[in-house]
């Protein structure tokens, strides 16, 4: 399977944060989600993908090129979406084929088109007067109409409602069927990366916490909950994080399947993306 | 590039109707004082509408889209460049049309007032665009509004004060400057080449937030 985003030892310091040792691969076929804080150095790491900004150290190749020597050739078979970026307010959606049409060699009107009559997007209106999940989706249909290859989005779908996010993520799933294709989204709303993601990357202040296969990730976290009194004979080195309350703890274990008897007495719930992120954060505090 | 231009001209349309306004505004103050001021202000007004440009990307945060386009940083600098130029020999045919109409409503137009005018005014623009590219590519439209006036001002400064200081010191040499209006363009061409070049130099190093 060929990688169609390798990222390796990348690293960007900014004085007050610095993003170390970056490394994942988004293998094609797959949807790789990117969680984290605010700030973490999720959309740090997407412009450096997009060389937006300038890495100091590390290695980006997407499609097996070199992000930085092959830029314009990358960038031909890419779709991006950014959360707050887009076309200037006073464009209508019918102005952007003419602006698109002649930077990318691929673009293809009718797709646009379809895209833009399956969001049901006014053609006529300007930009000014779309709601947020108008724009996002025709920021999406812009995206898409020149049959990329490989979509990036940083947090495309935060601040929408759950019938717009669920029309979205049903076009990535689509787009996603073409096994050569491939997205990479940064994303708060960790329910949505559950759903579709088969990759997640966890990145906290700057460095990668976790990158594997969702299931993997979901399957080796449990939520543990127990006495104060039992919790004291569980090995440490397996907790992630912790919360006490008067009744007991809860805690987040990396579970060790050669010992299940190392949990007797205590209840084991399955762990979602979001106590993964909360436990790892707060542990990481204490 | 013919995107990026396309794009521009569309946003430029976009305020057709306030610029409309503004050239008949323009054309009224013509009829009532004389052409040569008014070639003056549309020549530099349609020159400034490139600048303009720079606002409503920035507020769009035009940037980190259009870089994530295949679209290289020295065509995005390439473009500004063009569009300027482009405006500018638009504003050419505007400043001699308002021109020539004010004038006509005054009854006779003096044709050579009308060329050096607009020939002035155009390097005078020129100029002044050499300087605001660079400038702008280096801060950001926003903190170009505030430097705006102070650029105009410095430009307005040191083509004046030399202009007095020489007519003063030397009186004769006001009209061997006349003639040596040729150098003039080659002076102006010059001050763009290099301004387009450091702006390469600024924008491949910026850094897209």
């Amino acid at each position: 399977m060929d990688a169609s985003i390798q990222v390796t030892n990348l690293c960007k310091d900014y004085g007050a944060f610095q993003l170390k040792d970056i490394s994942f691969t988004l293998p094609q076929g797959c949807i790789m989600g990117l969680i984290g804080e605010n700030g973490a150095g999720k959309s740090t790491t997407l412009r450096l993908i997009l060389n937006l900004i300038h890495k100091d150290s590390g290695k980006i190749t997407v499609f097996g090129l070199d992000s930085e020597k092959e830029d314009q050739a990358i960038k031909q078979q890419i779709g991006v979406v950014f959360d707050e970026n887009f076309f200037h307010s006073v464009l209508r959606a019918k102005d952007l084929p003419a602006i698109l049409r002649p930077i990318y060699q691929g673009w293809d009107d009718q797709l646009y088109h379809s895209l833009c009559i399956r969001f049901r997007l006014p053609q006529k209106k300007k930009l000014k007067e779309y709601s947020r999940g108008m724009k996002m989706k025709l920021s999406i249909a812009a995206a898409m109409a020149h049959h990329p290859r490989l979509l990036i989005l940083d947090e495309a779908t935060s601040g929408l409602d759950p019938v717009v996010r669920n029309e979205i993520l049903d076009l990535f799933l689509e787009f996603i069927q073409d096994e050569r294709n491939s997205i990479l989204l940064s994303s708060h709303i960790t329910s949505d990366l559950e759903r579709v993601a088969d990759y997640i990357t966890f990145i906290h202040q700057g460095k990668i916490l976790a990158s594997e296969p969702k299931d993997d990730l979901l399957l080796s976290h449990r939520i543990l909950r127990c006495g104060a009194e039992r919790f004291a004979s569980i090995d440490r080195s397996q907790i992630i994080g912790l919360r006490k309350s008067g009744v007991g703890v809860e805690a987040l274990i990396k579970v060790d399947p050669s010992q299940p008897q190392a949990y007797e007495g205590c209840v084991l719930d399955p762990a979602t993306l979001e106590d993964i992120m909360l436990f790892s954060i707060k542990g990481d505090a204490q | 590039m013919k995107g990026l231009l396309i794009k521009d001209f569309l946003l430029l349309r976009a305020y057709g109707r306030s610029l409309l306004l503004l050239l008949l505004l323009f054309l009224s103050i013509g009829v009532t004082s004389g052409t040569g001021m008014i070639v003056g202000i549309v020549m530099i007004e349609s020159i400034m509408l490139a600048v303009s440009t720079f606002s409503y990307d920035d507020m769009a945060k035009w940037n980190t889209y259009m870089l994530s386009m295949p679209v290289s940083r020295k065509t995005a600098v390439r473009e500004k460049y063009v569009l300027a130029l482009l405006l500018g020999l638009m504003g050419i045919v505007l400043s001699l049309l308002t021109g020539l109409l004010a004038g006509a409503i005054r009854g006779g137009v003096d044709w050579k007032e009308l060329g050096w005018a607009v020939a002035a005014c155009l390097m005078i623009a020129c100029l002044y665009l050499s300087v605001m590219l660079p400038l702008t590519f280096r801060y950001g439209a926003e903190k170009m509004r505030i430097l705006l006036l102070a650029v105009f001002f410095v430009l307005f400064f040191i083509l004046f004060g030399g202009y007095t200081l020489l007519i003063k010191s030397a009186p004769g040499a006001l009209a061997s400057l006349v003639r040596l209006w040729p150098v003039f363009p080659v002076l102006i061409v010059a001050a763009l080449a290099v301004s387009y070049v450091i702006s390469q130099r600024i924008f491949a190093k910026k850094e897209i937030l």
